[in-house]
């Protein structure tokens, strides 16, 4: 027990450190920039040198008390920022997946429509013209419905690409399987084997890892209120973390579609729904009755 | 880094064809191997486990023997545009130059003068 407690402890502090402590300190020091330098002066090192050696010189300072106390507001402090860029992060991941239509949401939403739109004229021209010699190779195609697809795969309904992509997902299962992935999704995770869970869990940290970078990003860049350069950090932050995500989610989106293509058979099996292995319409239906348990209230008796 | 068992498959096939021992030896890490196999082969739950796996890994890699007990994970490939199936349906009479590129709600599109369905073909993407 007592081994289990200490390797226990050991796990959750370096967890602490990697994900809290180290990007907190890293803020805590722009923002200690921030307070002593501001626009005028936001580059003036010297400046910032001179006012941290005035502080630590004070006679109060230098005692052992006062140091402990110093490092201990340091380390809280930093977790506390930590804490609040989780939350944003939170709140980040739930904005990319909102299918939410008012204010700025409504904007993004009609601009991705419009872009959309455009591919996907050019798409079907690039068809048509294909059409006409369908035996000489048409590459263009391909190409019109990459472009397209780095839009959306569908017709945009979300402020983001993000939220498409995990709806198109959703709909391509349900439209080939007739599954309900929503529902579905506890018990496949339950059936599929380590190697196809330890694949998803590092695709799922990967997209809160980089939605937690966005989150930071937005904190620096609310410190670039009072110090430019913190605006400057936050800008590449978010556009990094929002790059990193993008990246993430076409693998956790991959690998949540492979699941139900290789282990969708396998659930039938596991519940007692007669298959040779495969997954079809049919089967894949019976699934989703038998896990909705009449949960929709339209069809409750 | 992977799950356990699939690091254990690893670990074993190390011991068994690559001489994993000597490498750890060279390591200073024999103690370390000695434990991990030590959880591996016990029948009580390993305390451990994964994190020796990362100590003996992070050993291994400092004397140039890297990836042996770690699972490359998933990317995309850099493909560029890929292959998709598209196909196109067109005048089964070539007579016109009608081109309909969804197969429609109602199956297949139908040629209104000669009342047959439009001739599918698939290109080459």
């Amino acid at each position: 027990m007592t081994a289990f407690l200490a390797e226990l402890g050991k796990k959750l502090a370096e967890r602490w450190v990697t994900l809290l402590v180290l990007p907190g300190l890293l803020f805590l020091a722009a923002a200690t920039a921030a307070a002593v330098l501001r626009h005028r002066r936001a580059l003036d090192i010297l400046a910032l040198r001179d006012r941290i050696n005035d502080v630590t010189q004070a006679p109060a300072n230098d005692r052992p008390g006062s140091i402990a106390l110093l490092a201990a507001a340091i380390l809280l402090a930093s977790a506390a920022v930590a804490l609040v860029a989780n939350a944003v992060a939170a709140l980040i991941m739930r904005g990319w997946t909102t299918k939410s239509s008012r204010g700025p949401a409504r904007l993004a939403i009609a601009i991705r429509r419009s872009r959309w739109r455009r591919a996907n004229d050019k798409v079907q021209k690039a068809i048509k013209e294909a059409a006409r010699r369908p035996t000489s190779p048409a590459p263009e195609v391909a190409a019109t419905i990459a472009a397209r697809n780095r839009i959306s795969p569908i017709a945009p309904e979300h402020p983001s690409w993000i939220g498409d992509m995990f709806r198109a997902v959703d709909l391509r299962i349900h439209e080939t399987y007739d599954l309900d992935l929503g529902v579905t999704w506890p018990r496949l995770w339950l059936v599929a084997p380590d190697s196809a869970r330890s694949e998803l869990g590092a695709a799922q940290d990967a997209y809160a890892g980089s939605a937690r970078m966005v989150g930071w990003g937005v904190l620096y860049l609310v410190l670039g209120l009072w110090w430019w350069p913190a605006a400057i950090i936050g800008v590449v932050t978010i556009g990094a973390g929002w790059f990193r995500a993008r990246s993430a989610t076409s693998v956790l989106i991959d690998l949540v579609e492979s699941t139900v293509d290789l282990y969708g058979g396998s659930l039938a099996a596991q519940l007692g729904i007669p298959t040779d292995g495969r997954l079809t319409r049919e089967i894949g239906l019976a699934i989703t009755q038998m896990l909705q348990k009449n949960r929709d209230t339209s069809q409750a008796s | 880094m992977g799950g356990v068992r699939d690091r254990i498959e690893r670990l074993c096939v190390a011991l068994a064809e690559l001489d994993l021992g000597e490498a750890a030896a060279d390591a200073g890490a024999q103690p370390l191997l000695d434990r991990i196999l030590t959880q591996v082969r016990s029948d009580r739950a390993p305390m451990t486990l994964e994190h020796d796996l990362d100590l003996l890994q992070e050993a291994l890699a400092r004397i140039g023997v890297d990836g042996l007990l770690n699972v490359t994970r998933y990317r995309r490939l850099p493909v560029s545009n890929g292959h998709p199936v598209v196909y196109a349906w067109l005048c089964p009479l070539d007579r016109c130059s009608r081109v309909e590129t969804v197969r429609g709600a109602n199956g297949e599109p139908v040629c209104g003068v000669a009342d047959t369905p439009l001739k599918k073909v698939r290109l080459k993407t």
